[in-house]
C-alpha cells in the first residue's frame, strides 16, 4: 500500500494526526516549524511514536528573502532555524540569496561553505533539533532521577533528507551542487538511511536522463522527488506522462515518495511510486516560490467524486441538489448519526444538519478517512483497473452534476490517459 | 456599465420598495454582491452582479440558495437575452435586467435548499449591518 506521510503545518494539526494515527503512516516536519516549535514538536513525535523526517528546507535560501520575511522583517520560525547554523555559514546566507557559485568552488569542488553547511544540516535533522530544548533536556534529567520513562527527547528520524535546491536542468549549475550535497550528506549521515530530495519543474522531466543523473548521485536510500511548477489537477497528459515515467525510473533503483501530490500521485503506486507527502486537505502542489508559512486558509471539504477540495458553501450547494450523494465514510457518518437520526435517504435538511457539525477539524479528518481508503484501494489494483476506475469516476461525477456547479471533472479523464501507459 | 454601477442600482430598486439591503454579505469564505431584507415577509433575497458573464454569475450565485429564500442574477439590460433562462429556472434562479434601474427579466422560485443556519446568519447580519447605517 502507498504508504500517507503528512506535513505538520501548525500546532492544531497534531490532535488530528493523534486522533486519525491508523490512517497515516508518518509525519514530515518542515525544519522551521521543528526550530521554532521545538518543544510542541518534540512532545507530539514523542506521543504519537510514527515515524518522521525533518525536510531541511534549504531550497529557500537560494530564492528571494521575500519568500521568509514578513511585515517585521525574517520570520521568527526562519530566523530561529537561521541560528542554528554555525556563524560561518550564516554570515553569508544573512546578507543575500545563496548562489551556486558560493557551493562549487573551482574544479566543481566543494567549497568550505558548502562543507559547513552541509554538515550543519546533516546535524539539525539527526541531533539538534531532534534532542529537545533546554528545558525538555532539564526535566528529562529529572525524570532519570525520578526512574520515569520518557520518550520525548532522542527522537530519531527514519531517514536524513539530502540538503537541496531547485535545478532546471542536468546543465544547471544548481544541478551540480544538488549532486555533491546529497554525496557530502551521505558520508555524514552514518547508520541511517539516507534519501535524496529531488526538486525540479515539470518541464525539466522531458529532458532528464535519469540513468546518467542517477549514476552521478550515486546510491541513496531513497527519493524525494518534488515538481514545482506542477498541480496534477490542471497538468496536461504529457506532463502526467512525464512524472508518470521519472516515478518508474526512479523507483527501479530506490524507494519514492512524492513530496505535494493528490491522488494521481497516490496512484502512481502502480508504477512503483512507495508513498505521498502532503498537507492535511491541503499541499498537493506547490510552486517554490510560494511562501513557507501562510495560515487564514478557509476551511475546505473533500470532494471524493472529482478528489478535489472546495470551501464549505461549495460543497453544501452540491450536496443540497443531491442529498443522497452525502458522503458514508467512517467519519462523516459519524457526524450525521450526531447530528440526528441518520435516515438512509437524507434530506436538504439533513445535509444542512451535517455541514452545520462539519468544523475545520473534522473536515481534514474526513480528508484522511478517505485518502487512507483510497490507498488501500489503489494498491489493490492493477494499472488498467486504476484507469476503468478513473473512467467511472467521471461518469459519476457528471451524473452529479459537479460541472454545473463549477467544479472540474477533466483531470480525471486526464489521470487515465496518462495511465494508459502504466 | 461598471459592476459596482449595476449592483448600486439594483441595491436602490430594493431600498425603494422598502428593503433594508447590504452589500458584500459574507457567507462562510464567499461575499455576497447584495442582499436584501424583507421586514413584512422576512424574505431574503441574495443578488449576484454580472455585467455580462452569466455563466460564471450563475455558479456563483448557487450557493447563495442555501441562504437566501430568492436568488437573483443581475445583468446589464443590453447583455439579458444572452443569459440562458433554462440554466438558471433548474436551480430556482431569477435574473435582474439592469439599465437606469433595475426589472424582473425571469421571478426566482423559493429556494428548495436553504440550510437555516446559514439562512439565520445572513438574515441577522444584513439586520445589524442596516441598524448601524440607519444610526450613523
Amino acid at each position: 500500500m502507498p504508504e500517507l506521510w503528512y506535513r505538520l503545518g501548525s500546532a492544531q494539526e497534531q490532535g488530528i494526526l493523534q486522533t486519525m494515527r491508523p490512517q497515516h503512516q508518518g509525519i514530515v516536519v518542515p525544519a522551521h516549524v521543528f526550530a521554532y516549535g521545538r518543544t510542541w514538536v518534540s512532545s507530539f513525535l514523542g506521543k504519537i511514536k510514527k515515524p518522521f523526517v525533518i525536510d531541511p528546507m534549504t531550497y529557500v535560501l537560494a530564492l528571494s528573502r521575500e519568500q521568509i520575511t514578513g511585515d517585521s522583517g525574517l520570520k521568527k520560525s526562519w530566523d530561529t532555524l537561521l541560528g542554528l547554523y554555525h556563524e560561518d555559514v550564516l554570515k553569508p546566507l544573512r546578507r543575500r540569496p545563496i548562489r551556486a557559485a558560493d557551493m562549487l568552488g573551482p574544479r566543481d569542488l566543494p567549497s568550505e561553505l558548502m562543507k559547513a553547511f552541509v554538515r550543519r544540516t546533516v546535524e539539525l535533522q539527526t541531533t539538534i533539533l531532534v534532542r529537545g530544548s533546554r528545558s525538555q533536556q532539564s526535566l528529562e534529567k529529572y525524570r532519570k532521577i525520578l526512574g520515569e520513562e520518557s520518550s520525548e527527547v532522542g527522537l530519531r528520524p527514519r531517514a536524513i533528507l539530502s540538503p537541496y535546491f531547485h535545478f532546471d536542468d542536468m546543465n544547471d549549475p544548481w544541478w551540480k551542487v544538488n549532486v555533491q550535497l546529497v554525496k557530502d550528506a551521505k558520508n555524514l549521515a552514518t547508520g541511517i538511511p539516507l534519501y535524496a530530495v529531488i526538486l525540479t519543474s515539470v518541464e525539466s522531466l522531458g529532458g532528464m536522463d535519469w540513468d546518467i543523473a542517477l549514476s552521478s548521485i550515486g546510491p541513496v536510500d531513497g527519493y524525494v522527488l518534488w515538481i514545482s511548477n506542477y498541480s496534477e489537477l490542471k497538468a496536461d497528459i504529457d506532463e502526467l506522462t512525464a512524472v508518470l515515467r521519472t516515478v518508474r525510473r526512479l523507483s527501479s533503483d530506490a524507494p519514492v515518495f512524492i513530496l505535494y501530490g493528490g491522488y494521481f500521485s497516490l496512484s502512481l503506486a502502480a508504477v512503483g511510486l512507495t508513498g505521498l507527502i502532503s498537507g492535511i486537505c491541503y499541499g498537493e502542489s506547490k510552486p517554490i516560490t510560494s511562501k513557507t508559512t501562510g495560515g487564514g486558509m478557509p476551511q475546505r471539504y473533500y470532494v471524493v467524486e472529482n478528489k478535489m477540495k472546495y470551501v464549505m458553501a461549495e460543497v453544501r450547494s452540491l450536496y443540497s441538489d443531491a442529498p443522497g450523494r452525502l458522503c458514508g465514510c467512517r467519519v462523516c457518518l459519524e457526524i450525521r448519526r450526531e447530528s440526528g437520526p441518520d435516515r438512509s435517504r437524507p434530506s436538504v435538511k439533513s445535509v444542512a444538519k451535517f455541514f452545520d457539525q462539519v468544523d475545520d477539524a473534522s473536515s481534514k479528518r474526513h480528508f484522511l478517512e478517505v485518502r487512507s481508503g483510497e490507498a488501500r484501494t489503489v494498491a489493490r489494483m492493477k494499472p488498467r483497473e486504476i484507469v476503468a476506475a478513473l473512467a467511472r469516476l467521471r461518469k459519476e461525477a457528471g451524473d452529479a452534476r459537479l460541472p454545473a456547479h463549477g467544479m472540474t471533472i477533466g483531470h480525471l479523464e486526464r489521470w487515465a490517459a496518462a495511465l494508459e501507459e502504466a | 456599465m461598471m459592476e459596482k454601477t449595476l449592483i448600486r442600482r439594483v441595491n436602490r430598486w430594493f431600498t425603494d420598495s422598502g428593503q433594508l439591503t447590504c452589500i458584500e454579505v459574507p457567507l462562510g469564505s464567499k461575499r455576497i454582491d447584495l442582499v436584501s431584507l424583507n421586514l413584512g415577509t422576512e424574505a431574503v433575497t441574495a443578488v449576484e452582479g454580472k455585467i455580462s458573464d452569466w455563466r460564471s454569475g450563475l455558479l456563483q450565485a448557487l450557493p447563495y440558495r442555501l441562504c437566501a429564500d430568492y436568488v437573483y442574477l443581475a445583468v446589464d439590460e443590453r447583455f439579458a437575452h444572452r443569459v440562458d433562462r433554462k440554466a438558471c429556472s433548474r436551480y430556482g434562479v431569477g435574473v435582474l435586467a439592469v439599465n437606469g434601474t433595475a426589472s424582473v427579466s425571469l421571478k426566482a422560485f423559493p429556494s428548495k435548499v436553504i440550510h437555516r443556519s446559514l439562512h439565520e446568519e445572513v438574515r441577522s447580519f444584513v439586520e445589524r449591518v442596516s441598524r448601524v447605517q440607519s444610526r450613523g
